[in-house]
């Protein structure tokens, strides 16, 4: 910790690189020079990205992709005080699924829509595996009609569920069968830091207390990725967390999702049950302002119970591991840019955060909006250079 | 009347069933099952026990499909029990793609199956050899845990089970009132069938937990089945070829083509090979026939040929043979030799 103490002065980029053996497109400063009329500087970016769940490092890789060749150097830095595999991400089932609708937040579905399809191309792809991604088709039940939801068409094979079908499932006269996509979050975490690790990005251990810190210590973009704890960096009366708990149990005969709904009581509070690549993860608990992450023998029993009601073979399985976490419940997802001075110091904020019970599912298009959003304070401060010039 | 003793030769996935349906459906049957193979080293044993049949080009398309359908009727019913995990029986959806459009789109058993449609071109974009494509959910029945799950079945109903090799009917006819004869290939030499041949097929087992999806190429030759703890993959069609013994070139050249249709198999662990002999003919047969013993006449009721449908339309020959069995007793052949 001393030893980072020392480089919180601002250092020149080649000094912090070198300290950290840190591998970048070039270690040396471009002079301002002109090239057909457009003007390339000198600019180094040092971006902070708080948190290391799905959105953190997502985010951190989709800036660094696009801006690696036109911002040199570019420095990225992760901070987090939980990395894979303890982070909520790790907790998940890792189904691609939206909420049902999107209440006319169309950008999500387009965020949605985007990490589907750019998961999609992946799937023959020889990282797949170990990027933790695979297909997988399922049920989606209800007690009535209900209409298409607005992930109809992102996912593969979407229709209605026959009578034989719903025959299998009493208490349930509608649904849906579709082809999704698996992404877990214990493989992909993993694939996606030894990424930015080949891109030198550097990670940090450390809880970070401000946003100010970070700004003192020459941090020019701040991207905000803590997930249920962005309260505790800025105050968000929107920002509440979704308790869930689940269990892990054997059950490899079983090779399909199904999620149950009940549209009065609100996602995720009944029962649901996601087969992985290893153990099948059995839910149906959502519980609004709880901050508690000790899992509890009475949401044990009845999603034990719900779910062994829904499929009764499930009495045979073996059960492995339980799990709380929180989903980082947000009217909307908080995704945009905020400027940060104290006194004469300026610094961007992009923040990524309030992805509640989705953030694997809408990772990747929130990732490519936060490198707009990036992309946009770099094109401000080139404007900015160029008129000093 | 005393009790009607049936003899059942064979205890693969054909004898067992047959043998359980007559014992449960006829109180009056006592049945014993003679084989000189069991679980699991049985044929059915070594099948990936995936619900689909190719057609018999001999066999009436109305009777093949109501043996389909008695089978995945029955074979439902269990996968949505609690007893699902312990008789191996559960269900499992995915796409059969083809590299041409073929003539049939919508074969006779799209109805039996849950859900059959064709693919989406998004879907079909998975397969770029391949340009059309089929899916639905079936079931899958594994025999290494279905097999000792019926026999214990068959056990409760006060079924007998005797190990021995059958050589000849006649040995059965002193000590049983019918026989029914669910031997698979043995019938070449147990009814003198010539009809009856080997289509050899050889298969992979993979560790890859991962794939959730059947993939079967319309070709019939090289598919994918995840099971409950590994993957199938398969496979060859060697028309009366009797070997037993895996062939390393049989193994290189279906794990590739697995590869192509699913690449993320390359990244699987192979644990065993495994050969078995699809016992096939031109139609199934499933027929009484009078065997003349001495001066007494014994009906034998045959189920087998089976081919690579073993598991697809165990129940509804069993539930045809058991129908004969009934028609037997009702008949009064035995009432006449007693």
């Amino acid at each position: 910790m001393l030893a980072f103490r020392k480089i919180w002065g601002r250092l020149a980029a080649e000094e912090f690189c070198n300290y950290f053996s840190v591998q970048t497109a070039s270690n040396t400063r471009k002079r301002c020079s002109s090239v057909k009329g457009t003007v390339a500087l000198k600019e180094d970016m040092r971006v902070a990205v708080i948190g290391a769940g799905v959105i953190g490092l997502s985010s951190a890789l989709c800036i660094h992709d696009r801006y690696r060749s036109s911002v040199t150097p570019l420095i990225i830095e992760v901070y987090a005080d939980q990395y894979t595999p303890l982070t909520i991400s790790d907790g998940a089932a890792g189904l691609w699924q939206p909420y049902l609708y999107d209440k006319g937040n169309v950008q999500e579905t387009k965020w949605n829509k985007e990490t589907f399809d750019y998961l999609l191309t992946y799937i023959n792809a020889p990282d797949s595996i170990k990027m933790g991604i695979f297909t997988q088709s399922g049920y989606n039940l209800f007690t009535e009609p209900t209409p298409d939801p607005s992930w109809r068409d992102s996912v593969l094979g979407f229709r209605h569920l026959t009578p034989q079908e719903l025959d299998m499932f009493p208490g349930y006269s509608y649904g849906w069968f579709n082809t999704a996509l698996m992404i877990e979050g214990k493989s992909y975490l993993p694939w996606l830091m030894d990424r930015l690790r080949e891109r030198g990005v550097i990670f940090y251990h450390r809880k970070i207390e401000s946003f100010r810190e970070l700004v003192d210590s020459g941090v020019d973009v701040i991207v905000n990725c803590t997930g249920i704890r962005a309260g505790e960096l800025q105050p968000d009366q929107d920002l509440k967390p979704g308790r869930g708990q689940i269990l892990k149990v054997e059950a490899p005969w079983l090779k399909h999702f199904i999620i149950t709904h009940d549209l009065r009581t609100g996602v995720y509070t009944t029962p649901y049950i996601i087969p992985g690549s290893n153990l099948v993860t059995i839910g149906g608990i959502f519980q609004l302002g709880n901050w508690s992450q000790e899992c509890n023998s009475q949401d044990h029993q009845k999603v034990w119970e719900s779910c062994s009601k829904l499929i009764p073979s499930l009495k045979h399985a073996r059960i492995v591991d339980d799990w709380a976490g929180l989903r980082p419940v947000r009217s909307k997802v908080r995704l945009e840019r905020e400027t940060l001075e104290y006194g004469a110091v300026k610094s961007e904020v992009i923040h990524n955060y309030g992805h509640g019970g989705f953030g694997l599912t809408i990772h990747w298009g929130c990732a490519q909006e936060a490198a707009n959003l990036f992309g946009k304070v770099v094109e401000e401060k080139r404007q900015k250079a160029t008129l000093r010039l | 009347m005393g009790r009607v003793r049936v003899a059942v030769v064979g205890a693969g996935v054909v004898g067992l069933s047959t043998a359980l349906c007559i014992a449960e459906c006829i109180p009056k049957c006592s049945v014993t099952v003679l084989a000189d193979t069991f679980s699991p080293d049985t044929v059915s044993d070594g099948a990936a026990g995936f619900v689909y049949v190719n057609k018999f080009p001999d066999t009436p398309v109305d009777r093949q499909r109501r043996w389909l359908k008695d089978t995945f009727d029955h074979l439902f019913s269990i996968s949505n029990s609690s007893e699902a995990p312990d008789a191996g029986v559960y269900l499992i959806s995915g796409w059969q793609v083809f590299r041409e459009p073929p003539s049939e789109k919508r074969p006779y058993w799209a109805d039996v199956v849950l859900g059959f449609r064709f693919m989406s071109d998004a879907e079909l974009e998975k397969f770029p050899q391949h340009k059309f494509g089929q899916a639905f959910t079936t079931l899958k029945c594994e025999c290494p845990i279905y097999l000792p799950w019926l026999e214990k079945r068959f056990k409760n109903a006060d079924g007998q089970v005797q190990p021995g090799r059958v050589t000849d009917f006649g040995q059965l006819c002193v000590n049983y009132d019918i026989i029914v004869n669910c031997s698979g290939l043995g019938s070449l030499s147990l009814a003198g069938d010539t009809d009856l041949h080997p289509v050899r097929g050889q298969i992979l087992k993979v560790q890859a937990p991962w794939l959730k999806h059947f993939i079967r190429d319309g070709d019939g030759l090289t598919y994918i089945f995840p099971g409950i703890s590994s993957v199938t993959l398969g496979g060859t069609r060697q028309k009366d070829d009797w070997r037993l013994t895996a062939d390393p070139k049989d193994c290189s050249d279906m794990f590739e083509r697995c590869c192509a249709l699913e690449p993320s198999l390359k990244k699987s662990q192979v644990l065993t090979e495994w050969v078995g002999l699809r016992p096939s003919r031109g139609g199934l047969r499933l027929e009484k026939e009078m065997f003349q013993h001495g001066s007494r006449q014994v009906p034998i009721i045959h189920n087998y040929g089976h081919g690579g449908g073993g598991i697809s339309l165990h129940w509804g020959t069993a539930l045809e043979a058991t129908q004969l069995v009934k028609e037997c007793i009702g008949n009064r052949y035995l009432a006449s030799n007693l």
